[in-house]
């Protein structure tokens, strides 16, 4: 149970963390890709729960959906934000 | 001037001050509340000793599904699965609405790049790849009622697959001109949207079939498909679970290919890197 909690407050703060970088960082192609990063520490996080269905639709939506739709975003709006 | 209209920044003045007082109210009753719910996985809270063994104890036999996820999705509460089904064709409808239909030029065949950003081994990769996640797709659909998993998940994983051969291998209406050996299909534009409208409407009609046979919408149970009732279910779950797929792929299709268009009518070269304002 211990351990579990460790691994479920290692992914939360991962989350945190890419989440800021997400917002932070200029380049919109890497905000994108940062996204995507979240996407799978939120299904990881999922699965760590036993929420195996929940964390399967998260990794087919985050992970690959949206990063695909925001990377042809990107790429039609310009890449930098300013 | 008279007194009677108020000064404007006085009354949003009053307004953000009645606001400023709202929310910490707001949010202490909030976090009080919480305080009266039951423990974060608690197993004496309401809906662990009585909601989760009924469905526990009861959803195999009754639904032949070994998945308690699909049972609960596609069988007891179908009518919210409907309704979730019904958003993700809206939002799919709303991006055509503003982004193709801007253009007014809505029936454009399948969109992709307008240049190949694929090497050598992108597109070995996409060759062994992709009829892998379309059968995988398949796959997931198929044993939805078994293992994690159902049609959600996927139409979203096939909807991928028809992108990826676009992405690397450029527009289906070309018949991949970038790698004319290699044949892309896909849905156009047009029929991935009729795709998406079947999923829905037969989601619909399997619910109003059910009525047909006397029983309540999308309550399974009357359709004429067997004599055991579960193997019933089980069949009824698989068809609102493919119209799910179809509605999910074809809405996965709808917003990939408003985006490209739209990139492509703006003459800008997908997958450049170049934007407009760059």
């Amino acid at each position: 149970m211990a351990e579990g909690h460790l691994i479920s407050i290692g992914l939360l703060a991962a989350m945190v963390v890419t989440a800021a970088c997400a917002l932070a960082v200029k380049d919109l192609l890497t905000a994108a890709a940062l996204f995507g990063a979240f996407s799978f520490l939120t299904a990881t996080w999922f699965a760590l729960l036993g929420a195996v269905d929940v964390a399967f639709t998260e990794a087919c939506v985050g992970g690959a959906l949206t990063t695909i739709l925001f990377v042809s975003t990107a790429f039609r709006t310009g890449r930098s934000f300013d | 001037m008279g007194a009677s209209p108020p000064p404007r920044h006085e009354a949003s003045r009053v307004r953000r001050l009645l606001g400023a007082a709202a929310f910490p109210a707001l949010f202490t009753g909030l976090v009080l509340g919480m305080a009266e719910l039951p423990e974060f996985g608690d197993p004496a809270s309401p809906a662990s000793t009585h909601v989760s063994p009924r469905f526990i104890e009861d959803a195999a036999a009754e639904t032949g599904a070994a998945n308690m996820v699909t049972a609960v999705l596609a069988d007891y509460r179908g009518y919210d699965t409907l309704g979730e089904t019904a958003v993700i064709f809206a939002a799919g409808l709303g991006c055509l609405v503003i982004l193709a239909a801007a253009g007014g030029r809505p029936n454009l065949p399948a969109a992709g790049m307008s240049h190949p950003f694929g090497s050598v081994i992108l597109d070995a990769a996409t060759r062994i790849l992709v009829p892998v996640v379309l059968l995988f797709a398949v796959y997931v659909l198929i044993h939805g009622h078994i293992s994690p998993g159902g049609g959600f998940q996927g139409g979203v994983l096939f909807g991928s697959g028809l992108i990826m051969m676009r992405l690397v291998w450029g527009p289906a209406h070309e018949g991949g001109a970038h790698h004319p050996d290699v044949p892309v299909f896909g849905p156009s534009l047009r029929s991935s949207l009729m795709l998406a409208c079947a999923g829905i409407l037969g989601y619909a009609g399997i619910g109003l079939a059910a009525m047909a046979f006397g029983g309540e919408f999308l309550n399974y149970g009357t359709l004429p498909l067997g004599s055991d009732p579960a193997h019933v279910r089980e069949l009824a779950t698989l068809g609102i679970e493919a119209a799910v797929f179809l509605t999910v792929a074809g809405t996965v299709g709808v917003l990939f290919d408003t985006i490209s268009i739209g990139m492509r009518e703006n003459g800008v070269p997908i997958g450049s890197g170049r934007g407009p304002r760059e």
